[in-house]
């Protein structure tokens, strides 16, 4: 089996989930390698995530190569880049691909140094040219147009994939991947970052592309007795606050929450429409959003159109009800955690 | 302390500018160029670290056409103490390797404590000359740093970088060290007029090739590792869309193709929910649920 040609993913995970990123990767791995004839490895780092070796499988990999560690339990520029070096040195795969996550941009250009290997970043397609040469595409001039570039490097190429643009497959559950554990050899004193804690995101803090959740208001959240109750939900869910133009034109929002075409484009995995009746100028700028609940007294409002789940009422009821109900939960979970 | 800041002439991208055909190239007439956004604010961080300290030198470093020296002007009178400026024609088309590559030699020997990189650079953002700085120096590198703090112990610096979503890390490095600054992490100052009239006397050393003691194959487009074979419009390209509903009835399939619509939950063909406010509230939370998008299921 000649490994010289593998399509490697190197695999990034959050709370012991594969990041989709990396789902997204290994898809386009498989798509290269299926057409170059050869295999994809999935290079797994990290401390006791040997089970994450499954989920590579169903989603793309032939062979995990895992490299567990304690030094690499917590993300160092200096840890993960020697000890991936190594592993690419020794086994010599055309193309390594890393995500364009706040890690991986940090880690691929240092990685693409010490090899001395042609990186392109944040590209969104990668193309088997002529000769086996890849071709990568990635927005250029500040997204206005595309630059397709190749390495001119000899032996591996890196790339670094912006989230979200490929899109994840469908898993095969069947797929079984051959398990490499990678012997991982790092003098801790050659690590010479230290980090010393993470800062969760303050949600009224947070620029709103990056919230996880939104709770967001227009006109039919206007007055002082109905925007208190998304602000209120907003704290209870744990969630920014954003508003539609009306909203900013009320003077309920400033100008940096207002969220539409003429505003922010958001990406939140939970995006609650109150009042809002979803022109599309405002829609236009939640295309991103995961799931959508949108709470409207017209039941004719066209946001119901891109909602996941549709609610007729008035909001001034419903919200705080829904408030008071996560509190509770909240409340009775902490008492569940102290027994 | 003596840092050093690199910083680009970037194409102000929100003026239009077109693509010339035959060279795939941008048509130059009446291009743009302006000192990058994350660059000035590096030179910012800089100089206010100097100023805190009450002593210290900020030398500011471009690689770059003739032109490029208006950028290294503007840095001086934002503050930074002396400029040079890599200027040679073996430098032409250089990649992000043989930029670094080269800035890396001419910091060498200027023993400074730290380098900033802006994070990402206004035109092509390829985020990578810092790491290829630090790479070539053997330094530490912490990348997108958005808060930055002299540590409690001689030699180190106490940061916050940027993670995903919104999140930072706190992280503590060595020095010297390598500091790509995001922008952002300050608002850099409007230069007074005696800040402008100051610079005017400032010096600005001219580095070519010999100057650097590099060969000329290590350097510009021979020492890329990369190389520009197109440029033109965006072609998005198709994204899976695989949901847990695509064994969908086909008719059903091609209705929400044609409304341009692939569901992602399959709730958006749902029926309206009405009633009463707690039962709608009851609701709600049994979707939140359902989707793991109750607050204990982020903790």
């Amino acid at each position: 089996m000649s490994q010289a040609n593998e399509f490697w993913v190197v695999a990034e995970y959050k709370d012991g989930e594969l990041q989709e990123v990396t789902l997204e990767m290994l898809g386009e791995a498989r798509k290269l390698a299926d057409k170059a004839g050869s295999l994809v490895g999935a290079v797994l780092m990290g401390e006791g995530v040997a089970a994450l070796a499954d989920p590579l499988a169903h989603y793309g990999a032939d062979r995990v190569l895992l490299l567990d560690d304690a030094l690499l339990a917590q993300y160092t520029t200096d840890a993960y880049t020697t000890a991936l070096a190594e592993l690419i040195q020794e086994q010599a795969p055309s193309l390594v691909l890393i995500g364009a996550t706040a890690n991986g941009k940090d880690l691929a250009p240092r990685l693409a140094a010490r090899l001395r290997a042609g990186l392109a970043t944040n590209c969104m397609t990668i193309k088997l040219g002529e000769g086996g040469a890849l071709q990568m595409t990635r927005l250029d001039y500040g997204a206005q147009f595309q630059r397709t570039m190749v390495c001119s490097s000899t032996g591996t190429q890196l790339a670094t994939i912006q989230p979200g643009v490929i899109g994840v497959g469908k898993p095969d559950t069947t797929r079984q991947a051959e398990l490499t554990t990678v012997e991982v050899k790092l003098d801790p004193n050659k690590i010479r970052t230290k980090a010393l804690g993470y800062l969760k995101p303050d949600p009224e803090k947070i620029d709103l592309t990056e919230a996880d959740i939104i709770v967001s208001g227009g006109r039919g959240a206007g007055g002082p007795d109905r925007w208190p109750a998304i602000e209120e939900l907003a704290a209870a869910l744990g969630a920014a606050v954003g508003g539609s133009r009306v909203a900013m034109d009320l003077g309920l929002i400033p100008w940096k929450r207002m969220i539409g075409i003429s505003g922010k484009s958001v990406a939140p995995k939970l995006y609650v429409a109150a009042g809002i009746s979803g022109a599309s100028h405002h829609t236009g700028g939640i295309r991103g959003a995961k799931l959508v609940i949108a709470i409207n007294n017209d039941p004719a409002a066209p946001i119901f159109q891109s909602a996941d789940l549709k609610v007729v009422a008035d909001l001034r009821e419903v919200l705080p009800a829904t408030a008071k109900r996560l509190r509770d939960m909240a409340v009775s979970d902490e008492q569940g955690g102290q027994q | 302390m003596r840092i050093v800041v690199c910083a680009k002439h970037v194409l102000d991208t929100s003026i239009p500018f077109e693509i010339d055909e035959e060279s795939k190239g941008l048509v130059e007439d009446g291009l743009v160029y302006i000192l990058n956004p994350a660059d000035r604010c590096a030179v910012e961080e800089a100089v206010r670290l100097k100023e805190r300290q009450g002593s210290g030198e900020v030398i500011v470093m471009t690689l770059g056409p003739a032109p490029a020296q208006e950028v290294l002007r503007e840095c001086l009178t934002l503050g930074a103490d002396r400029a040079l400026h890599l200027l040679d024609r073996a430098f032409d088309d250089s990649d992000a390797y043989s930029t670094g590559f080269a800035l890396a030699h001419a910091i060498e020997p200027l023993e400074c404590d730290l380098i900033f990189c802006g994070s990402q650079s206004l035109d092509e953002g390829c985020s990578q000359v810092g790491a290829v700085i630090a790479e070539s120096l053997d330094l530490p590198q912490v990348s997108a740093v958005t808060q930055l703090e002299l540590g409690a112990t001689q030699g180190s610096v106490s940061l916050q970088r940027k993670l995903d979503r919104g999140g930072r890390e706190v992280i503590e490095c060595s020095l010297p060290a390598v500091l790509t600054i995001e922008a952002g992490i300050n608002e850099p100052r409007y230069p007074s007029l005696p800040m402008f009239m100051e610079a005017l006397h400032k010096e600005i050393q001219v580095v070519d090739l010999d100057a650097l003691g590099v060969r000329s194959q290590e350097v510009g487009r021979r020492g890329a590792l990369t190389k520009h074979i197109g440029l033109g419009p965006i072609r998005p390209r198709t994204k899976i869309t695989y949901t847990p509903e695509s064994d969908i009835d086909p008719i059903e399939a091609l209705r929400l193709m044609m409304s341009g619509q692939t569901a992602p939950s399959g709730q958006q063909s749902g029926d309206i929910l009405k009633g009463e406010p707690d039962y709608l509230a009851q609701q709600i939370i049994r979707f939140l649920q359902q989707n793991g998008m109750t607050p204990e299921a982020n903790v």
